[in-house]
């Protein structure tokens, strides 16, 4: 499980995360944390005039999964709507790891992203439904 | 609230306990007779005759200690102890062991069956201590489980078990010594030397990695430690760690164990080490 879960792509992005930093003027800006385990993301991020992801970028600190999924979710929510975006869920997230198969201690983890993300929209006022 | 402050090397700084006392408006002194984090073993019996001598009493956490150690409530100067079944190879059950005085002062806070003597339309006689605070069906199971738990451990006897758990925290300490990534807490300057008495816990941090990612490469090695908080945020807060892991060894665990535990952390180095 851990040669699974600690894969070379998981850590790849742990060590050197993609869009790693803070968009100025970002309509999306929100800030989460996994209080259990003090893994904790601030995401911004800005949408085209078709309300898609334009630009996203993430810091934080946390766990491999934590930080390895920011990393990716940067990546894989570009481009997305906000629509796609209320819909994805634990599924898309573990296929967007990899296929990798997550404890139940670990979901929480890999899905702040996405949760800080929906939380994001939501607070910027678009008609997002969760 | 007011806080007895801790040193680096995580022991209890009673020095600053008079000043907190003085205005003579302290009720309660809590305190840890053996820390689930640290390991160390405060002075609670200074810290009981403090308080008393304040007018205040002491209620004890015993959770770490009772399965530990041998723990006389009469000689530590308890008037509250508590502790609990599952920490002890018992069944959940929490027990709080109180002066008698104190209880027969105490109105009941749970209303039920067996806690009453008599019941009028306009009053109500309590049971005696402690079936005053026994409302309802008790926990019948467990009670009798958390028994069975304490002949087992007395049978081996709390001398025997402590002595194992100094043998072993030794031996780990000196072990863990040779990972300089790893930091144990409460170990002063955030090194390996540990002068007092401790028990069997080691709670560890390591440079660069998060104690989740240790502990599911341990588990993934046969290795179960646990990581958080441990129930005790302030304390992390304290010593400027977010969160750490925790190794804990009781007397089911032998030196292959801590052999075990270094030969996974080599692992989780060259795993997420950069």
């Amino acid at each position: 499980m851990s040669s699974d879960l600690y894969r070379e792509q998981l850590l790849d992005h742990y060590h050197n995360p993609e869009n790693f930093g803070v968009l100025d003027n970002a309509e999306v800006d929100i800030e989460m944390d996994n209080p259990t385990c003090g893994d904790m993301i601030h995401l911004t991020a800005r949408l085209d005039s078709a309300g898609r992801v334009a630009e996203v970028m993430f810091e934080g600190q946390g766990c491999v999964i934590s930080m390895a999924a920011a990393s990716m979710f940067t990546e894989h929510v570009k481009g997305k709507t906000v629509e796609e975006i209320a819909t994805m869920g634990l599924d898309e997230i573990q296929e967007m790891m990899g296929g990798v198969k997550l404890s139940m201690g670990r979901v929480k983890c890999a899905l702040l992203p996405l949760n800080a993300m929906k939380q994001g929209l939501k607070e910027r006022g678009g008609a997002i439904v969760t | 609230m007011a806080y007895i402050p801790v040193s680096d090397a995580g022991e209890l700084e009673l020095d600053a306990l008079p000043p907190l006392l003085a205005d003579g408006r302290t009720k309660v002194i809590a305190c840890s007779v053996m820390s689930n984090v640290l390991g160390a073993l405060p002075p609670v019996t200074q810290v009981a005759a403090m308080a008393h001598a304040a007018g205040a009493l002491v209620v004890m956490d015993g959770a770490q200690a009772v399965p530990h150690q041998p723990v006389d409530v009469q000689a530590l100067g308890a008037d509250f102890m508590a502790f609990s079944g599952h920490k002890m190879c018992g069944p959940g059950v929490g027990i709080l062991w109180g002066r008698h005085e104190l209880l027969e002062a105490m109105p009941p806070f749970l209303y039920g069956g067996d806690m009453i003597r008599t019941v009028k339309r306009d009053y109500a006689k309590w049971n005696d201590v402690p079936y005053k605070f026994e409302a309802g069906t008790p926990a019948i199971a467990e009670s009798i489980g958390l028994g069975a738990a304490v002949d087992f451990l007395t049978a081996i006897g709390m001398e025997a078990i402590h002595a194992h758990e100094q043998e072993i925290v030794a031996y780990a300490l000196a072990r863990l010594a040779e990972l300089p990534t790893v930091h144990v807490l409460g170990s002063g300057d955030g090194g390996h030397n540990l002068a007092q008495e401790r028990s069997g816990v080691v709670a560890f941090w390591m440079d660069g990695i998060h104690p989740h990612d240790i502990s599911a490469i341990l588990d993934a090695e046969g290795v179960c430690v646990r990581a958080g908080h441990h129930c005790a945020q302030p304390l992390h807060d304290r010593f400027n760690v977010p969160a750490s892991a925790r190794a804990s060894f009781y007397i089911y665990n032998d030196k292959d164990d801590v052999d075990a535990l270094i030969k996974a952390l080599h692992k989780v180095v060259r795993v997420l080490g950069r």
